[in-house]
């Protein structure tokens, strides 16, 4: 599920077009679009922060993760922080890679 | 050369039991029972068993698609759920419990392999030892 970066209100292609001439990333909108917002302040903070930093782009797992943490995304970011980043034998790009590869076995983009 | 520091498959249950309670108990559309049949029924699924728990007719499809092979969804299997008179909200958490639940059968195939690899891996150090002691014979013989 991936999310353009058009602002409320903006017709989805106008919205492509201006981004595209700003030279930003543009990606096809959520099957969700009520997933393309956070239902929390701090979710959509951070999702403003993430763009701003990311050329405009905020990738579809943020997405979700941030539009209900209550439900989707707080204790499940805390296990994958527990399970990506806490102290082990592999270093963390090994853990990284690991993900990669199963997401590329489930032709899910990483 | 791995330590015998705790493995993290060990310890992750919790945060991910945490999470699966966050999915079925967070306000929502859908019933926590019917989050959970979904979450079952994709465990179910992914497993290969028959009798799966049975979830809302009209989400049967999406959600087994969501469980084999999730990859194959489309636009339009969303979209015609919503056409159907599902809320935006329900769709979003019969998929999350849907992919949580695929995970959860997957990490517990994952973690079976793994337990196994352990012990075979172990015994296959013993006969490893075993073998190496006795190859030292015909190679000192030969020395």
């Amino acid at each position: 599920m991936t999310t353009s970066t058009t602002t409320a209100g903006d017709a989805p292609a106008a919205g492509a077009a201006s981004a595209a001439r700003k030279g930003k990333v543009v990606t096809p909108p959520m099957r969700l679009p009520t997933v393309s917002r956070s239902r929390t302040l701090k979710g959509r903070l951070l999702s403003f922060v993430i763009a701003k930093t990311g050329n405009g782009y905020v990738p579809d797992v943020v997405r979700t993760l941030l539009h209900r943490p209550d439900l989707f995304g707080k204790a499940m970011g805390e296990a994958f922080q527990d399970a990506m980043r806490r102290p082990s034998d592999w270093q963390v790009w090994e853990l990284e890679l690991f993900a990669s590869f199963v997401s590329l076995e489930n032709q899910c983009v990483f | 050369m791995l330590t015998l520091r705790p493995p993290v498959h060990r310890t992750v249950r919790a945060p991910l039991a945490s999470a699966v309670a966050d999915a079925l108990a967070a306000p929502g559309d859908l019933a926590s029972a019917t989050r959970r049949a979904f979450m079952e029924r994709a465990i179910d699924v992914a497993l290969g068993i028959e009798s799966a728990q049975p979830v809302p007719a009209t989400m049967v499809g999406l959600a087994d698609t969501i469980a084999r092979h999730a990859y194959k969804v489309v636009d339009d299997d969303v979209t015609s759920l919503l056409c159907t008179g599902h809320t935006q909200d329900a769709v979003f958490e019969a998929l999350v419990s849907t992919a949580m639940g695929a995970g959860l059968a997957r990490l517990a195939c994952g973690l079976a392999a793994l337990e196994g690899a352990t012990l075979e891996g172990a015994a296959e150090e013993g006969v490893g030892q075993e073998s190496g002691a006795a190859g030292d014979g015909p190679q000192g013989g030969r020395a």
